[in-house]
C-alpha cells in the first residue's frame, strides 16, 4: 500500500472506529459474524477459529495480528487458544478500543497493543510463532 | 509486508491470512468493474501463493472461501438495512455510501468478479 493510500485509509478508519458502538451495531455483528468487536471486516467467528486451528495456536505461543482494527481476530484468538498476542494498526481509535477490549476480556497480561504501519512493523526478527492478517493485502 | 512477516516469524512459524482478489481471466471491462466494486486495495492484489513463495515461505496452501464471503456480505447488507434507522447517524453521508458500496460489492461477488482466499504458509526451518 502506498504512503498516500495508507494515510487515506487511516483517516477513513479513524472516523469509523471513533464513533460509538451502538447496540444495533453489536446485534448486526453478532448476527453476521458471530462476534462483536465494534468493526469486523469479513472474517466470521468460524473463520477466526479456523485461523487458530491452522496456526496450531496454544498457551505460550506469540501471535502477531497485523491491521487488527479494533482487535479482531487477534484478541479473540488470545481468548480462545491461550496464546499471547500483539495487535497492531494505525488508527488510534481502533487501538484504544482494542486495549479496552483486552482489559474487559481479562487479556491484559497476554496482550500488547501497538500503533504501527503494516509497512514498518517495529519488532525484532524471529520473535513471533504465528502471524495473522485479515483482508489487509486487498 | 509478506517479507516483513517472514522476518518476524521464528523458523518453522506459520502465517495465515484472508485476502480478496479479482477473479483471474476476466475481460478488461469486467476487471474494471471488479476493481471499482471491490475493496479499495483489490486493484493491487496479485496471486498470493506466488508472492508468498517469493517472500521465502514454504508449504503454501490456498483455500477458496468465496462462498462464505458472499453469504457474509449478503448478511451484512441485510442486517444493516434491517437496523438502518438505528445505525444511520445524523450526518449520514458516509454511512449511506458504505452501505451502497457494500450492495454493489455483493453483486460483484455474486457475479464471480471477486474471490476471497485463506492462505496458509510456513517459514522454512525450525
Amino acid at each position: 500500500m502506498a504512503v498516500r493510500d495508507e494515510a487515506e485509509a487511516r483517516e477513513r478508519f479513524d472516523q469509523r472506529y471513533g464513533g460509538a458502538v451502538l447496540p444495533a451495531t453489536e446485534r448486526v455483528e453478532q448476527a453476521v459474524f458471530g462476534a462483536s468487536y465494534g468493526t469486523i471486516g469479513a472474517t466470521t467467528r468460524a473463520q477466526a477459529d479456523q485461523l487458530g486451528r491452522v496456526l496450531e495456536l496454544g498457551p505460550g505461543d506469540r501471535l502477531l495480528d497485523v491491521g487488527s482494527g479494533c482487535g479482531w481476530p487477534g484478541l479473540y484468538l488470545a481468548g480462545t487458544t491461550g496464546c499471547s498476542v500483539v495487535v497492531t494498526d494505525l488508527p488510534m481509535p481502533g487501538m484504544r478500543r482494542a486495549r479496552e477490549r483486552a482489559a474487559a476480556d481479562g487479556l491484559t497480561d497476554r496482550t500488547a497493543v501497538v500503533v504501527a504501519s503494516a509497512r514498518h512493523l517495529p519488532f525484532r526478527p524471529e520473535c513471533f510463532d504465528a502471524i495473522v492478517h485479515t483482508d489487509v493485502l486487498c | 509486508m509478506l517479507r516483513a512477516c517472514r522476518r518476524l516469524l521464528r523458523p518453522g512459524g506459520r502465517t495465515a491470512f484472508f485476502t480478496i482478489t479479482v477473479t483471474e481471466g476476466l475481460s478488461p471491462a469486467l476487471h474494471r468493474r471488479a476493481v471499482l466494486q471491490g475493496p479499495r486495495a483489490v486493484a493491487s492484489s496479485q496471486p498470493q501463493p506466488e508472492l508468498l513463495r517469493r517472500a521465502g515461505f514454504t508449504d503454501v496452501v490456498a483455500t477458496d472461501v468465496t462462498d462464505d464471503y458472499l453469504r457474509t456480505s449478503e448478511a451484512w447488507v441485510a442486517e444493516n438495512e434491517r437496523y438502518r434507522d438505528e445505525l444511520r447517524p445524523p450526518d449520514a453521508e458516509g454511512y449511506d455510501q458504505r452501505l451502497a458500496d457494500n450492495r454493489t460489492g455483493v453483486a460483484a461477488i455474486r457475479d464471480g468478479l471477486l474471490r476471497r482466499w485463506l492462505l496458509v504458509a510456513r517459514r522454512p526451518g525450525g
